[in-house]
């Protein structure tokens, strides 16, 4: 699966790359309006993560033109501004999703990888992740002795972490993405370690193996294949 | 024209005016009463006549009728005799009427001998001249300082009035409002350059806060980039497998300073964007349902941090812009979870036009003159940026909501009141 990654920040950019490029994903990079174009006209990709302020023009005209030559390419907007307006003029457009700048790499993972499941197999949708099949239209897991029962909190770590396999995840970009950016907490995120705690035991109980590991006072790492690879 | 040109304008012309019909006045009176006098003596003298008449029953000569009457008496002294005026009255019983007259003493020599010459004349023409004058002139001294007064209440209120209008104006004047102020036109040197100075002077103010506040936004904006670079290579540094525990503490240490940073940031292009009306749009919404929503958002928060939440809602309509409302609600229960104590609680009551919090924290109350101001915090050393409730006040500021705040059995309430609607 290819990604195009339209930023002009050319050390964000490489961080994107850095965090995405996996088993899965191939990413190319665009960092001005007029390459932009080029690559998109050649190629076809799987996700475009689109920088909306650009040298040489806009990537809301980007996304327009994308539209209107008919392709059905997933976009994931990423813009400094963080105003309701842009974000539904994005989506009006024909965007897929909007992130606000600074974002953690984990929810952009995330959102990339909730895009390309919705394009890539339409509807019913099935997610085999090792011993694990989530069916994310009915929102039911199965484990390797049948059925798990999660509640809402723990399906949505799950699919995140899904997003973010074999990656260290903060446990801040969790509690973000679960209670969102508006709830102000204190430091203290013991209400996510129970949820963490919960969702391991469930998972085990189900015949998974331990997919969850916590990663000393930063956060958790959902490993999948054994021993993840190294990074580069 | 000058002010003080209009003023001197406006006061000799009524001045003038009055002058002149005072003039006419007295030439009129005066000339009536001069009439009235020389019919009187005709009178007098018709009296005297048909008295003569009776008695001699002959026609009298001219100098009779005179009203001078002439007396001589010999002195025999050998010196002149005094010379003076003298003014007297007697009683007409013919007329019935008391008479004032004058009478000159002189001496005049007839070959050796001295003669005292008395003449007299009736006083009655001049004294009532006299009258009238007196009497007209107190009566113009009266319609003069009645006419100052009157111009000093009515014309000087209406000449002042650009004045009052601009200051009316002034009073109206906020920062960070996109009109520019228009004074009305007037006709006075003086208050046309108070105006022109007043208008360039909140035009530059206002001129200087745009820029500031773009400033502001644009900075803002550009920080995200950069917060976003080292965020994303923070995220980067700890998927290796290696990092040490002490590389850990100081990478959290980081994140933490970057998520600050971050919502440092958003809020202070929150702010902005209030000040610029970006959320202009407002509508009608049940207050109660958001309450409950958000409610059930916190509930998780709550129960973690063991604090016992009641709520007492009752349906109530709100007017507001929705995001804002939400940041709005966010805002007050955030703070009422966070400055709680353990086991604490929380109390909402939602009445129609009215909602109140109150919340366990500190046992001091909050200082009501810096609450609401930016970067205000309880604490100095506070993890907090301390714009939530500078964001909150705004909010009410644009949403037409009041709030206040109130510490009573060590307990803190925040209230919101607003214009209750009917639905």
């Amino acid at each position: 699966m290819k990604l195009l990654i339209i930023e002009d920040e050319k050390a964000l950019s490489d961080s994107i790359v850095t965090y995405m490029n996996d088993n899965h994903f191939t990413c190319e990079t665009a960092y001005d309006f007029t390459s932009a174009r080029e690559k998109l006209d050649l190629y076809e990709y799987t996700c475009i993560v689109l920088d909306i302020t650009l040298p040489k023009g806009s990537g809301l005209q980007l996304l327009r033109e994308l539209k209107e030559a008919g392709k059905t390419e997933g976009v994931l907007i990423i813009s400094a501004k963080n105003s309701l307006d842009d974000k539904i003029e994005g989506l009006n457009r024909g965007a897929d999703d909007y992130l606000t700048k600074p974002f953690h790499l984990a929810e952009l993972g995330a959102r990339v990888a909730a895009i390309i499941r919705r394009k890539t197999f339409g509807g019913a949708n099935i997610l085999q992740l090792d011993k694990l099949t989530l069916n994310l239209q009915e929102r039911t897991v199965w484990g390797g002795d049948g059925p798990i029962d999660l509640t809402r909190k723990e399906y949505e770590l799950l699919v995140y972490f899904s997003g973010n396999k074999n990656k260290v995840v903060t446990k801040e970009a969790i509690a973000e993405h679960l209670w969102g950016d508006n709830i102000e907490m204190a430091d203290n995120y013991d209400f996510l370690y129970t949820h963490i705690k919960n969702l391991r035991r469930k998972l085990i109980q189900g015949g998974c193996p331990d997919y969850i590991k916590a990663i000393y006072g930063m956060g958790y790492k959902f490993v999948i294949e054994g021993i993840p690879k190294p990074y580069a | 024209m000058k002010l003080f040109t209009k003023y001197t304008r406006i006061n000799s012309l009524i001045t003038v005016t009055i002058f002149l019909i005072t003039s006419f006045t007295y030439y009129f009176l005066i000339r009536h009463l001069l009439i009235v006098q020389l019919d009187q003596n005709f009178a007098r003298i018709q009296n005297r006549m048909q008295v003569y008449v009776d008695q001699h029953q002959a026609v009298p000569g001219p100098q009779l009728l005179d009203d001078l009457k002439v007396y001589y008496s010999l002195t025999g002294k050998k010196d002149p005799g005094p010379e003076y005026y003298e003014s007297t009255h007697f009683y007409d019983s013919t007329l019935g009427k008391d008479h004032r007259f004058r009478k000159y003493y002189f001496p005049i020599r007839i070959k050796q001998d001295w003669y005292q010459v008395t003449l007299v004349k009736p006083l009655e023409g001049t004294h009532h001249v006299a009258n009238i004058v007196v009497l007209t002139t107190i009566g113009v001294i009266l319609i003069i300082v009645l006419a100052s007064y009157l111009i000093n209440r009515i014309v000087l209120k209406k000449l002042w009035e650009p004045f009052y209008n601009a200051m009316a104006i002034m009073r109206g004047f906020r920062l960070g409002e996109k009109s520019t102020l228009e004074f009305p036109e007037t006709d006075i040197e003086e208050f046309s350059i108070m105006n022109r100075s007043l208008k360039d002077a909140t035009g530059k103010a206002t001129e200087d806060y745009r820029l500031l506040k773009e400033f502001t936004e644009n900075a803002s904006h550009e920080i995200q980039t950069p917060l976003a670079i080292i965020r994303s290579k923070l995220d980067l540094v700890i998927q290796d497998a290696g990092l040490s525990e002490h590389q850990s503490e100081t990478l959290k240490s980081a994140y933490g300073a970057i998520k600050k940073i971050s919502r440092l940031n958003q809020s202070l292009l929150l702010i902005t964007k209030i000040e610029n009306a970006q959320f202009a749009h407002t509508e009608t919404m049940e207050l109660k349902e958001k309450v409950s929503e958000k409610l059930s958002q916190f509930q998780e928060l709550w129960d973690n941090s063991h604090l016992h939440v009641s709520g007492d809602l009752q349906e109530t309509p709100i007017r507001a812009n929705p995001e804002l409302l939400d940041i709005l609600l966010n805002n007050l229960l955030s703070n009422a979870t966070r400055h709680n104590i353990p086991g604490g609680s929380i109390q909402l009551r939602l009445e129609p036009g009215a909602i109140h919090i109150t919340n366990t924290g500190a046992t001091l109350p909050l200082d009501q003159q810096r609450l609401f101001r930016r970067f205000y915090k309880e604490t100095p050393n506070s993890d907090q940026v301390g714009l939530g409730l500078s964001i909150v006040h705004q909010i009410c500021d644009v949403s037409a909501i009041r709030i206040s705040y109130g510490f009573e059995e060590e307990k803190h309430t925040f209230s919101l009141f607003w214009q209750a609607i009917n639905s």
